[in-house]
């Protein structure tokens, strides 16, 4: 052999066979691309962006200016006296379109965009009103779906909500609607638990020797001080995954959730909303 | 020998720092792929949830509508499709089934304006048209959760460790196109 013959001193690294050769290369291929990996992530979280939503100036955010200042205000301290006493948010919300969507995915979309309602309780709510659609739309949190069902929100909507509206009553619609709204819901502490919702297990399938290696990974993180330091893609995952409010990973920020768009210091009540999540459920209806 | 000593230890480094991000890959799988059976859990929620619906819906019509035993019997017949639909792309089609008979159930709601003005009527069809609200919602956020897992298993390094561990890619909650239209008559 080739190798013999050279001196012992310099050590041909680039002579080497078999599994070790294998490994060098794919460990450092690996190690190199890993720090890449996060860029298509990040491309692919951004690509499901929607239509630009309204900020929330509180509960009631009137983009359509059809509420007059006194009604507007009025409903506001209603709305904060309602979190304050059953912990749910009920959003009123208007706008003046809702193009390019329907209005009932505009109302699911800008619901997980603004995160009404609690992180893992998802007990909020939102009544939408689309000004040129000429559509209300009543979007239920998850966990409030149990006690404010589809029916109970149609029925809301055809005896208080929509007359008014047909009137060209706006405050009285909008305001009568959220009453009723918080009314079904009074009593209900919080919402109830997530009976809809089920997680199902993690891939049980999984090789043994690959829970060997997370386990080696496991150790040698310790070892070295420090999972972070290596930058893999767990963390970048948990950042790529862009589902608002709805996994709860831990440490993952709530993209609008936890009093981002908390009002200004002194106003009594808004707080901003928590992470809630919805499925569609609620009613619409034209008018 | 020194030298043997400090290749052979920054080989074995190398080798830890593979050892790493293939650990971070690993859970990114887990990760991902168990979103993806959560959101399908939830989809079927919602099919099973529409599905429960279909039987107090079609006895409130047979109150008004008795002699219309042709929809019926091809509702419930596309009603159990749906139940027994295994896979997104076999419940897709199952559904879109189901879709088509409602759609002349309700078509033929519109000869009965008694049945139209019943408050257990509006109520159904205000469940109804909620349930295939979620089922619009959970699907898209499936469908999103198919593709980022798909996407996921296909890119490098990812790839190569989803082979390793046999992961394939899933399919989308969609129905193939040119099986929408599969009208079954049953008698």
């Amino acid at each position: 052999m080739a190798t013999r013959k050279r001196p012992r001193g310099v050590w041909p690294c680039w002579r080497l066979r078999g599994p070790l050769l294998y490994a060098l290369v794919l460990a450092s291929l690996v190690s190199l691309v890993a720090l890449l990996s996060a860029v298509p992530e990040a491309a692919a979280a951004s690509a499901g962006a929607g239509p630009v939503f309204p900020q929330p100036v509180g509960y009631v955010t009137d983009q359509a200016g059809v509420l007059s200042p006194a009604a507007r205000a009025s409903l506001e301290e209603d709305l904060a006296r309602f979190e304050k006493s059953s912990g749910i948010q009920l959003a009123v919300v208007t706008v003046k379109s809702v193009a390019p969507l329907d209005s009932k995915m505009y109302a699911v979309q800008l619901f997980s965009a603004w995160g009404i309602g609690k992180k893992g309780k998802d007990n909020g709510v939102l009544l939408l009103l689309a000004q040129q659609e000429r559509r209300v739309e009543i979007e239920v949190g998850y966990g409030l779906e149990p006690v404010l069902t589809d029916g109970r929100a149609g029925e809301i909507l055809d005896r208080y909500v929509v007359p008014a509206l047909r009137r060209g009553d706006y405050d009285a619609g909008l305001a009568e609607g959220a009453r009723a709204i918080m009314r079904v819901l009074q009593g209900q502490p919080g919402g109830a638990p997530e009976g809809q919702r089920q997680a199902s297990g993690s891939g049980s399938g999984v090789a043994g020797w690959a829970l060997l290696v997370l386990f080696l990974c496991f150790v040698l993180a310790i070892a070295l001080g420090g999972w972070g330091s290596s930058g893999g893609g767990g963390s970048g995952s948990l950042r790529g995954g862009r589902r608002p409010g709805r996994t709860g990973w831990p440490g993952m920020p709530g993209p609008w959730g936890g009093g981002r768009f908390g009002g200004p210091g002194g106003k009594d009540g808004f707080g901003g909303f928590g992470g809630g999540s919805s499925g569609g459920g609620g009613a619409g209806r034209g008018f | 020998m020194r030298k043997g000593w400090i290749i052979g230890g920054a080989l074995l480094l190398l080798v830890l720092l593979g050892v790493l991000t293939l650990g971070g890959q690993y859970n990114t799988l887990v990760q991902k792929e168990t979103a993806v059976d959560a959101q399908w859990a939830q989809v079927q929620n919602q099919l099973q949830r529409r599905a429960d619906l279909i039987p107090n819906l079609v006895n409130t019509v047979k109150g008004y509508a008795k002699h219309e035993q042709e929809v019926f019997s091809n509702i419930a017949a596309a009603r159990s499709q749906l139940l027994a639909a295994r896979g997104p792309e076999e419940a897709a089609r199952a559904n879109q089934n189901v879709d088509s008979w409602l759609g002349r159930l309700l078509a033929l709601v519109e000869n009965y304006p008694q049945l139209k003005a019943d408050a257990t009527f509006t109520r159904l069809m205000d469940e109804l048209a909620g349930t295939e609200n979620r089922i619009a919602v959970e699907r898209m956020r499936y469908n999103q959760s198919v593709r980022d897992w798909n996407a996921t298993i296909r890119v490098f390094p990812t790839v190569i460790l989803a082979s390793l561990l046999g992961k394939a890619p899933r399919q989308y909650f969609q129905a193939q196109p040119g099986t929408e239209q599969a009208p079954q008559v049953n008698f």
